[in-house]
């Protein structure tokens, strides 16, 4: 049999304002006049409307139906993403670029007037969590082709060479285009770049395997220093 | 700088390696994904010798030297090569010009005796 209790105040008895309830309350919320957001905590189950997630991923994620639950993914086949600001290259002889997402499928880097305080062979290692790939598993080489003189070429195994066998420093730009193969993390690269001014360097090569998802590179001056311009990284997972 | 260096290759050259801005970084990376860990010593790190044994890197200098002999050497060749074009050579039917071919020549030879 219902009963009714009308009250116009319930307090507790220490006076902390907290009142336990051991039984579900139940109601059609028609006298509640408002529910500030800030007071709501916990996750909406998929099962009543919600996400059913508790993180939103990282930047530039997207929310995707698995077909039986939402995640946060990275966008798949929405063109290129270019990874923020560019980096410059006016310092140090090396440059670590890091924080590439997992899945990256082909990477395109700007060179914007790279250049040297001496002449130097510019490496592009790349790596993995555990680390960048050095002397092992590269094959790649460069030809630089001068205004009335003859070709220079270089092979290198460590790394994806751009040459500069002339006699100052010139600014490099151009773009490296490096695309995965396989599974196995073999990738190859191509390449084709003005050094300011009258000169070109054309390249390519491949690395055979990284043993794991590229997720940093580093250019490398060979003990020389970087003195001007920048790079831009553009991917596509 | 230091440098957790992951992996070496037989000859003693890096072949994994991670540039870590604190010795803690790098020691962390070492405990996570094996290797040592040394101080970057700067320089090309091509004319390194890693020795995992004795978890050291060197810089091997006279390789290294005699690698921009021959570099600069060889480029210098080209510079000169490119220099005798079809019009130099029709012009050393002259004395002066089969005396300025001679001296490319000479130019080139010292290049090639520093190969």
């Amino acid at each position: 049999m219902a009963s009714k209790i009308k009250v116009d105040e319930i307090e507790t008895v220490d006076g902390s304002g907290n009142i336990t309830v051991n039984q579900p309350l139940s109601g059609s919320g028609a006298g509640l006049t408002s529910l500030p957001a800030g007071n709501l905590t916990g996750t909406v189950a998929l099962a009543n409307g919600g996400t059913g997630i508790t993180a939103v991923g990282t930047s530039g994620n997207i929310l995707t139906s698995t077909g039986s639950a939402w995640a946060s993914t990275a966008p798949a086949g929405g063109g290129f993403t270019l990874k923020g600001s560019p980096v410059a290259t006016t310092s140090g002889s090396n440059i670590d670029v890091s924080g590439f997402p997992a899945g990256i499928s082909m990477l395109v880097i700007g060179f914007m007037g790279v250049g040297f305080a001496a002449k130097a062979q510019l490496n592009v290692h790349m790596g993995t969590a555990s680390g960048l790939v050095d002397g092992s598993g590269y094959q790649g080489g460069s030809v630089q082709l001068r205004e009335s003189a003859n070709p220079d070429a270089v092979d290198s195994t460590s790394g994806f060479t751009i040459n500069e066998h002339h006699s100052s420093a010139a600014p490099i730009y151009g773009q490296m285009i490096i695309t995965r193969m396989n599974t196995s993390h073999a990738w190859t690269a191509s390449y084709s770049m003005y050094l300011h001014t009258y000169e070109n360097v054309v390249g390519g090569g491949y690395h055979s395997g990284l043993g794991g998802e590229f997720t940093q590179l580093r250019l490398r001056g060979g003990g020389n220093t970087f003195n001007a311009g920048s790079v831009n990284f553009a991917y596509l997972l | 700088m230091y440098i957790a260096i992951v992996e070496v290759t037989d000859n003693k050259k890096l072949a994994r390696y991670q540039p870590c801005k604190t010795e803690a970084d790098a020691i962390a990376h070492s405990e996570k994904y094996g290797g040592f860990v040394v101080k970057d010593i700067g320089g090309n790190s091509d004319f390194w010798i890693v020795d995992k044994d004795k978890k050291t890197i060197t810089q091997d200098t006279v390789t290294e030297n005699r690698a921009n002999v021959i570099k600069d050497a060889t480029a210098e060749i080209h510079r000169l090569e490119s220099t005798v074009t079809p019009r130099r050579i029709r012009e050393m039917t002259t004395a002066d010009g089969a005396k300025w071919v001679d001296n490319i020549e000479k130019l080139i030879a010292i290049e090639r005796a520093k190969l």
